[in-house]
């Protein structure tokens, strides 16, 4: 347990010192917001306006592509050698990729954390139930680091893994109408739409800042902690410490 | 003289295969208490997956390792603690300062507080990197870098340290402190498997050696009786003038006398090693009355020793 608080302390401090993370988890979903929301506000109303529909959606597509920063923590080359002497010391390997999942979850969710502060700040972006809001991200936020790392530990390489999966959260990000909405796409889109996790965590804020229902907040999580639940069962049988040998 | 302990590990018909693969085949061996074992052998001969199999990271098809007369498996956190590896590629963080990098790995063998910070002074001290302990890691030379990789892998202060090719790729000076560092270890107490393909390296630090080709151990020894039990034979070169008169056919009435070639100036003579005739050598030289310039003994080094039993050379 020491050396899982150990490692992931070091990995926190990796990912905060590297520019690239730092910006792509901070400034880049606002960035997102900030240029979709501009160029969609004719579209919108006065009262929900296009940043609060993109404050919402863009900070559910920044959460689905933590799974890449987490990716890049587990195996990227710089940090995969460090990673072999990890292997050399006592105690469980697994504690490998759970640093990985932590630190990167820690690190994402603190990111999106303050883009959600700041764009409520700038654009008065509507959100209630903020309690529930956070759970649902902080749920999502885990799961979306978890696949990265589960990626990486199928996948067995940070660039194979990084390439699924960016094209994985983008067909989800597109059905799940976090880029635009598809409910102008006829029923069966709509339908497939609900395939995406991402459409539920859409669905499931919309509901619970617009209209005071919650009767999507409990399925969603179940769901989500399913899904985490299944995340780890996958990366504990995939895991191979031999892979951490360069 | 330093004595030789009892074995800290024992490896008993270990096998490991990648695939259809065999690369490492049925091999044994032990390490005692404060030697220097050197694995030596080619690149392919299956040093590091040896290796790596006993540090735990691979996993193996059939065999057993002990640890002090335990299985290593029923024991690998205990074996693990008192374990030290150098690997092949630099396991550092280049980000981290000298100092941040030792003190996080040897953290994770439980040390913290005021030993931990004596421990990371001890290792850093040890390796010459003192100075440079604020720096970071990337701002180093590839042979400091290589002695931070030692120093992270000693500040635990390890029973065993097992050093995969840790001299691999750096600048002779490096090369030098590195190796006069792991003789002082094994002083210090230290036992140490140290796996390579330079001969050089064998020659200066080993106490004892085991060579591996094609994934099996060809011969083991020390390097003393390595050269005696495989060659029986020396050789005796004479550089000459005046050699007009010298026939060759004298000395095979010699007795151990192998093989006489003539090289331009240069006698060279292959005789028995355990058959003293270096005075009936000279006689016959002197009886045809040449002049002897130069005599030099040659004997077998660990380069001959391994073309002996492989067909090849080391660097093939």
């Amino acid at each position: 347990m020491r050396n899982l608080y150990l490692i992931s302390k070091e990995d926190f401090k990796n990912l905060c010192k590297n520019p690239m993370w730092l910006f792509y988890a901070t400034l880049f979903p606002i960035l997102l917001v900030v240029i979709l929301g501009f160029l969609g506000k004719d579209s919108y109303g006065s009262e929900v306006t296009s940043y609060d529909y993109y404050g919402i959606t863009l900070i559910i597509y920044a959460i689905l592509t933590s799974g890449m920063t987490s990716a890049n923590a587990f195996m990227e080359i710089t940090i995969r050698k460090p990673n072999m002497r990890i292997i050399y010391a006592p105690g469980n390997a697994n504690v490998i990729y759970l640093s990985k999942i932590v630190s990167t979850f820690v690190f994402s969710f603190l990111c999106h954390l303050f883009d959600m502060i700041l764009l409520c700040t700038i654009y008065h972006i509507r959100i209630n139930a903020i309690p529930q809001i956070i759970l649902l991200f902080g749920m999502a936020e885990l799961f979306s680091v978890g696949l990265g790392v589960m990626f990486c530990c199928i996948f067995k390489t940070e660039s194979m893994a990084n390439q699924i999966l960016s094209i994985v959260i983008n067909l989800l990000a597109i059905f799940g109408g976090l880029l635009f909405p598809m409910d102008g796409y006829g029923k069966i889109v709509r339908t497939i739409s609900y395939l995406s996790p991402a459409k539920w965590l859409v669905k499931t804020s919309f509901s619970m800042i617009y209209d005071h229902d919650f009767s999507w907040f409990y399925p969603t999580i179940i769901g989500l902690m399913i899904a985490i639940v299944a995340v780890f069962i996958i990366c504990n049988k995939t895991f191979r410490k031999e892979d951490c040998i360069c | 003289m330093r004595k030789i302990m009892n074995p800290i590990v024992e490896v008993n018909s270990l096998e490991k295969s990648f695939g259809d693969k065999k690369v490492v085949k049925e091999i044994s061996f032990d390490v005692k208490e404060g030697e220097i074992l050197c694995l030596l052998g080619p690149n392919g001969a299956g040093k590091s997956t040896t290796i790596n199999i006993l540090c735990g990271v691979l996993g193996y098809d059939a065999g057993e390792m002990k640890y002090k007369g335990k299985n290593i498996n029923s024991c690998l956190n205990d074996f693990k603690r008192h374990l030290g590896v150098v690997p092949q590629d630099l396991a550092i963080y280049e980000d981290l300062s000298a100092e941040q990098n030792v003190k996080f790995f040897a953290s994770l063998y439980g040390l913290k507080g005021k030993e931990l910070e004596e421990k990371v002074t001890k290792a850093l001290d040890f390796v010459g990197l003192l100075e440079k302990r604020k720096d970071k890691a990337k701002t180093f030379s590839g042979g400091m870098k290589r002695r931070l990789n030692i120093a992270c892998a000693i500040a635990h202060e390890p029973e065993l340290l097992i050093m995969d090719e840790p001299t691999v790729g750096i600048d002779p000076q490096s090369r030098n402190h590195i190796l006069s560092s792991i003789k002082k270890l094994s002083q210090h107490g230290m036992t140490i498997l140290y796996t390579t393909h330079y001969m050089e390296e064998v020659e200066e630090i080993s106490t004892r050696i085991l060579i591996m080709d094609n994934g099996t151990v060809i011969a083991e020894g020390t390097k003393e009786s390595l050269k005696e039990d495989i060659f029986d034979e020396r050789q005796f070169i004479l550089e000459l003038e005046e050699d007009k008169n010298l026939n060759i056919d004298d000395f095979y009435k010699i007795e151990g006398i192998k093989k006489v070639e003539k090289k331009e100036q240069q006698l060279v003579i292959t005789t028995l090693k355990n058959i003293e005739n270096l005075d009936k050598i000279i006689a016959v030289v002197i009886v045809s009355k040449s002049k002897i310039l130069n005599l030099f003994c040659r004997t077998a080094s660990l380069e001959n020793v391994f073309l002996r039993l492989t067909g090849k050379s080391l660097r093939d």
